[in-house]
């Protein structure tokens, strides 16, 4: 178990590393994101209320569209140079390497919510999440979502070549569900609950995030070996 | 202790429709050194990747320190070292974090100094803090030699272990290749300069084709 915890640390501590210095993916993802989010606003106009309305949407959609180049690039340093094949002669578990680069992911994913969030409760002049509490769960379990099924389908097409086209086509209709759900939740974060039904919307996405959990992990070993 | 390190019966292996290895047989006794060679192509990176675990064969049976090949692969990887043509090395990070990211995918501590010692042996102690991007290949292989010397093993597989090394890093090579034999180890080198391998090894086996000669 030890083994297990030391191996996922090192992977996603050397991940982390990796990206403070080359600065790529978060700086290349940011930009996109900050990009969509101030074309949108010009689209939109300075209706408040309908920028407030649509930006739960907004946000995820930025998200989504943002991280698949963090995501597709997961696992190029393990495709290169043989990495992966040192990794699995090493005896290391293919959960704990996973569970690295999920967290990992996890990062960068909080970061571009972060700053997409950011930008646009400025720039749309949002105003203040009326359940600060459900809003940061919604991120949370969003987060954790999109990072699983995105390092999963990560992982498999990483020997691909077409993986840059594939990986946005197997990744999305899976997390829609998902999306729907946070997109949801985080509207009645935002906007006040008017419905009463949050909390049969942030059931389902707890319950999305476990079948993704548990359905990756058991899947993961024979697919990371081959 | 098995009386065999390694043991190959009639092991095939196919890519696509061209058979790399077309039935070898090989019998290692623990603690000798054993050269395969052959042109390019042959089958030798096959063969070793087999041993490693990292290919399972199309047909055939065999075991690696006494460790059935197919079923207990777990095993032998936890016994079993491997320096390939691809290095393994990761290039955003230094030559000392990957020394000691490798100790902590092994769940391995490293003891006092071992990542120094390690370095000082093949000639990098002086580099520690350099970026693997700014290696030459010779440094990238002396620093994957490095890593070798991290941690035990009962058999090494070296897959051309001299290759874009200068003169002092092949006779280090060569050095190291003894001393792993003296502590009891198996080693199985595939190389293609047969003259160059003949001094220190035990037993040369030719593959031609993916047969043995």
């Amino acid at each position: 178990m030890m083994r297990f915890v030391r191996c996922a640390i090192a992977v996603c501590r050397k991940d982390l590393l990796t990206e403070a210095r080359q600065r790529e993916t978060v700086s290349t993802v940011c930009f996109f994101g900050l990009v969509v989010v101030l074309l949108f606003g010009f689209a939109v106009g300075s209706d408040t209320t309908w920028l407030t309305r649509l930006a739960p949407g907004l946000l995820w959609l930025t998200v989504l569209l943002s991280v698949v180049v963090a995501l597709e690039r997961s696992f190029q340093a393990e495709a290169e140079e043989g990495c992966m094949d040192r990794l699995i002669l090493y005896s290391a578990s293919h959960r704990a390497v996973f569970l690295g680069k999920c967290v990992t992911n996890c990062c960068v994913i909080g970061t571009v919510q972060l700053i997409v969030g950011l930008a646009m409760s400025i720039l749309y002049d949002l105003p203040t999440p009326q359940q600060p509490g459900l809003l940061i769960a919604a991120l949370l379990l969003g987060d954790v979502g999109i990072a699983v099924l995105g390092t999963f389908y990560s992982a498999v097409l990483s020997k691909t070549r077409a993986r840059h086209v594939m990986l946005p086509l197997l990744l999305f209709p899976m997390l829609i569900p998902l999306l729907v759900c946070v997109v949801t939740t985080t509207q009645a974060a935002l906007l006040g609950d008017l419905f009463g039904e949050t909390t049969v919307w942030l059931r389902l996405l707890i319950l999305f995030d476990a079948i993704f959990v548990a359905a990756v992990f058991w899947t993961i070993d024979p697919l990371m070996e081959a | 202790m098995p009386t065999v390190s390694v043991e190959l019966k009639n092991v095939r292996h196919r890519y696509g429709s061209t058979w790399a290895l077309a039935g070898v047989d090989l019998c290692v006794a623990p603690g000798s050194v054993v050269a395969i060679t052959g042109p390019n192509g042959c089958g030798k990176s096959t063969l070793l990747k087999i041993l490693a675990t990292r290919l399972t064969p199309t047909s055939g049976t065999g075991s690696v320190c006494g460790l059935d090949l197919l079923c207990e692969t777990e095993a032998i990887r936890e016994r079993v070292q491997w320096l390939g043509h691809e290095l393994g090395l990761y290039k955003s990070l230094t030559i000392e974090e990957n020394l000691s990211f490798s100790l902590s995918v092994l769940g391995l501590t490293s003891p006092n100094g071992a990542i120094g010692r390690a370095l000082d042996r093949v000639g990098l102690g002086r580099l520690p803090a350099t970026s693997v991007a700014a290696c030459s290949s010779g440094m990238r292989k002396r620093l994957a030699l490095a890593r070798l010397l991290l941690h035990p093993a009962d058999l090494r597989l070296l897959d051309e272990p001299h290759t874009n090394l200068d003169a002092e890093g092949r006779a280090l090579m060569n050095t190291l290749i003894g001393e792993w034999k003296r502590q009891g180890a198996t080693i199985i080198l595939a190389s293609h300069d047969h003259a160059e391998v003949m001094p220190f090894c035990d037993l040369v086996v030719r593959l031609d084709r993916g047969r043995m000669e």
